[in-house]
Parts: C-alpha cells; structure tokens; sequence
C-alpha cells in the first residue's frame, strides 16, 4: 500500500512537473506526460519507478473515463447547428480526408484490417485539449476562423463516439463476421438507447443524482459515470463510449453546467495518469521498427490537415492566412490518438500500434503549436486562386 | 456599417473556450469580447488584444452595465459583492405550474435557493417586498441567487418539483 502510495505520488510529480517545465517553452502538457512515463517506464534506462504498468490500469481508465465524460457534459446541439451547413462540409472534408487517407496507409502498413481502422481513428481526431489552448495561448479566439476550427473539433468528438461504436467489432475480437456484425449491432443498440435516455431520460437521470451540494453532486456522478462506463464495457462497447454517453445524458439537465466545473480538477488529474501510463508502457526500442510508418503518418497528416483547411477556408469565404491557421491548428493529436491504441492494446491488436501512436503524438503535439505559431510563413504556399477570400481589412 | 447599428449583439459559445460577443465600435470596425471559462476576459480590436482577470472584467461589467451605484470602495469589494452571486431573470412560461401563485406559496427561497426581488409585468417594474405578490404567465422575475441556480428555478417554475 504505501509503495503504491508513492510510487503515484511519484508519478503525478513527474509529469506535473515535466509538464511544467515544457509549459516554459509553450509545450502542451499531453506529450510531457507521456514522456515522463517513458523515462521512468521499465524499457528505458535509469530508475524504474513501475515494474507493471498494468498496476496503473485502473486508475488510468478514470482518466479515459473523465476525459470522454467532459466532453459529453460539455456538448451542445447549438454547437453543431449554430455553423450551419457551410460546418458540416468543412468537418466532412476534414474527416474524410484524414480517415480515409489514414485507412489508407493503416492497410500499406500491413498490420491487418482491424489496424487499419485503428491507424485511421489516431490519424484522424484532432486533439481538442491541444488545438484549444493553442488557440487561447496564440491570442486567436476572436480570429474569423476560431469558430470554424472550435466547430470542426466539436464534430470529431462526436464522430469519434460513433466511430467508437463502428470498433466495436474491432475492439470485441470477433471471429466471424456475422459475430462482428451482432457486436457492431450491440454498440449501435446501446448507443440508441442512451441517447434515447439523454433526449427523454434527462429528468430522470436528474433526480437520481442532483444535490444541493457540490460534494454530494461529485459523489452521485462519478458513481454514474464509472457505472454506464462499466456497463458499456461489459457489453463490449469500451468504457470510452460510455462515459461520452453518461455526460451526454448530464449535458441534457439543469446541472450541466455544474458538472461541468466540478468535473474538470478530476479530469486533470486521471488524464495526466493516464498519459503517464501509456507512456510507461512504450519501449523506446520498439520505436525502430515503427519509425518509417510513423514519419510517413506525421507528413500525411500535415498535408491532409493543409489540404482540408485550404477546402474549409474556401466554404467558408476565409482568407489565406485564415486556411495557414486552420491547417496547423487542427493537425494537433493527443488525447484521442492515445484511447484509441489504448483501447486496441486492451483487444490484443499489433502491438507496433502503440510506439507508432506514440512517436505520432509526441511529434505532432510538439510540432503542431510551433507551426501554428509560425503559420504567416507558410501562406505565400497557398495559391491565391485556391483560397480566393479577403480578410476584413484591418489597419494595424 | 457604422450608419445602421446592428440588433443588440447576442452572445454565442465558444465550445470548450467560454463566450464570445461580437461588437462594433463608433467608427464601425470590429470589437470582440471574449469571456473564458475561468472568468479572464479578452478584448480584441485593431489587432490588438487586451486581457482582464475575473476581478477586473467583473467590475468593468459592473460599471458597464449602470446599473450599480458607484459607492465608494465597490470596486475593492466587487467580488465579495458579486462573485458568487448571479443576477438573472426568467420569463414565466405559457402553461407553468406556478402561474397564480404567489411567491409565498411558491416558497422559492426554500425550493430553488433563488431570490426573487422585481416582477417586471409588460414595462411595469414591481419590487417584491410582499411575499403574497402573485405571478402570472409572461412576468419577468428578476432573481438573485448562487451561481447556477437559473436551471433549478425555471424547472421548479414549469413543473413545480
């Protein structure tokens, strides 16, 4: 018990720290939590803080947990809407561009089919934490673009749920494929059914857990949120969908908004262990062989992410420099490119996923930023006949 | 652009950033106001950009709204005052459970933790100091409560539990 105690007393240290450290430079912290877990990891030289990462599964699942489960809370139909259609096209272009060529390359690796669609997911999903703060820390939130790019990032959260559900056969190890399709079947069902809860269930869910209180509130919806994530999980489903679905549910009540603030410190903490963890279980040895896959990914991603921002600033009548923003800002990966090989190690998929997952994330979470930062550079690379929109004239 | 000013600007989210609000200053160029979830506000224009922490953009809220007498030292004690207080309204809604009651038998206070202190009916403001004052379908009630406590008063307010 207390070698435990210290051993995650240890572990929060580090990666605050580390990440602390980066914040110096203007690192996002998602990276230097998993780097502080590879340092300290059994693969790597120097001290060994954790034998068995598996030791850490439990805590680290609530960190998958809180991290979906925030995004639910925090999801409103106004979001999607609000854009309108000229959105929706730059979201679908977006996606289709990154899943569709990460498919691509998930089958050119030639790690097998269910690879594949997980390659497609991590290539796929931006990392909402990363391009969110980059855009607070880059002064950009009152740009033309900020709602379109916040937009497109709301879209790939709810789209990873629903792809989510599409892994099920993925994720389930099915053997056949009229078992794949009852496991897909299943996802689907489930899916409905607490969406069906959210859109009718929400008072009921409400009463279940409100309380005058925060502490009793904290109590009732953590006890909700680990519940329909646990039972998500039994029926094959993976935890991850079902947190997104508990805090789907609370975003349909009164206490929403309180949820939301009370959930965030929680949040923090578990999603730090939980980068800490995978980092823990990377072997930088194993980086080697996954290294080609890994820096052909992190190109293709930058290219895509440029061709679906050059596509978007054109729906939407947005300028060049406009389009540079978008492109850097949404090739940002982490949180989701992290649950997804997480949740593929849990399956027994190849275990080339992970370092490949890793190397990906790390890059592109550093890289990201910079770029972003830096965009003005790169708009002399956009044909003007491309992105024919004019900024607003501002006098500066 | 300038020549007709727009409708009164509304709001809108920011998902996972906070709220933003568009406006226009008297020459008509842009002016955007950033309110960030942790309460720092940003104001943006000509290129610029200027930030406020939450005690500071509260009291700039404060003195922009006019609604406040400028006491001396409000500004020193702003947040005791409104930090952990909202003011707010609801209009009663066709069909609520609470229309023809009166606010003594609504037992708001108790109920939602929210304070009812004006009824606004069409332009007649009316400050509630009679518990027995009853309210009716399209009164505004001006209330003060915690952070929040608008859910749980418009729920009480259309279904009564």
């Amino acid at each position: 018990m207390g070698r435990e105690l210290i051993v995650l007393g240890i572990a929060f240290l580090l990666s605050g720290l580390l990440a602390r450290l980066g914040a110096r430079f203007g690192l996002p912290t998602i990276p230097l939590f998993v780097a502080a877990g590879i340092i300290v990891g059994p693969n790597t030289p120097g001290p060994v803080l954790l034998e068995h990462p598996e030791d850490l599964e439990l805590l680290a699942a609530f960190g998958l947990i809180f991290l979906l489960f925030y995004l639910g809370v925090e999801f409103s139909v106004e979001d999607l809407t609000s854009g309108g259609t000229k959105l929706l096209w730059s979201a679908a272009l977006y996606l289709s561009l990154n899943m569709g060529g990460g498919l691509a390359m998930g089958f050119a690796f030639g790690w097998g089919t269910r690879e594949a669609f997980i390659v497609a997911g991590i290539t796929g999903i931006s990392s909402s934490a990363i391009v969110t703060k980059v855009l607070v820390e880059l002064h950009r939130l009152a740009n033309p673009e900020t709602r379109l790019i916040l937009g497109i990032i709301v879209i790939e959260d709810l789209f990873l749920a629903l792809y989510l559900a599409a892994l099920a056969p993925v994720l389930g190890e099915a053997d056949s494929a009229a078992e794949g399709a009852l496991l897909f079947l299943r996802a689907l069902l489930f899916l409905l059914l607490l969406a069906a809860v959210a859109r009718w269930g929400a008072p009921i869910v409400e009463k279940v857990i409100t309380a005058k209180s925060d502490e009793l509130l904290v109590v009732l919806f953590v006890g909700f949120a680990l519940l329909v994530a646990g039972l998500a999980y039994e029926l094959g489903v993976s935890d991850a969908i079902g947190a997104f679905m508990a805090g789907l549910v609370i975003a349909g009540t009164t206490l929403a908004s309180r949820v939301e603030r009370l959930v965030r410190p929680l949040r923090d903490a578990f999603a730090a262990l939980f980068f800490f963890a995978f980092g823990l279980s990377i072997d930088p040895g194993d980086i080697a062989t996954v290294l080609g896959p890994a820096v052909v990914a992190i190109l293709a991603t930058l290219v895509l992410a440029s061709a679906a921002a050059v596509g978007a600033a054109r729906i939407n009548h947005l300028d060049r420099q406009a389009a540079a923003n978008i492109a850097f800002s949404v090739a940002a990966r982490g949180e989701f490119a992290l649950i997804l090989v997480t949740l593929a190690a849990g399956a027994g998929l190849d275990e080339r996923l992970a370092p490949f997952a890793a190397v990906y994330v790390l890059v592109l979470a550093v890289i990201s930023p910079i770029l972003a930062l830096r965009s003005s550079a790169f708009v002399r690379f956009i044909p003007t006949r491309w992105v024919p929109g004019t900024a607003i004239p501002e006098p500066v | 652009m300038s020549a007709d000013l727009p409708t009164p600007p509304e709001p809108h989210r920011l998902p996972g950033v906070g709220q933003r609000l568009d406006l226009v200053d008297d020459d008509g160029r842009p002016v955007s106001v950033i309110r960030r979830k942790d309460g720092t506000l940003e104001l943006h224009h000509e290129g610029r950009a200027t930030f406020l922490e939450p005690s500071q953009a509260r009291a700039l809220g404060a003195l922009a709204s006019g609604h406040f007498r400028m006491a001396p030292g409000l500004f020193q004690r702003i947040d005791g005052v409104l930090g952990g207080i909202d003011f707010d309204w609801v209009t009663v809604p066709e069909g609520a459970w609470a229309a023809g009651l009166s606010i003594a038998d609504l037992a708001l206070r108790q109920r939602t933790g929210t304070t009812v202190v004006a009824i606004l009916r069409g332009s007649i403001p009316i400050v509630v100091t009679d518990p027995s004052q009853r309210i009716e379908v399209g009164d505004e009630l001006v209330f003060v409560s915690q952070p929040d406590g608008r859910p749980a008063l418009e729920h009480y307010l259309a279904r009564g539990s």
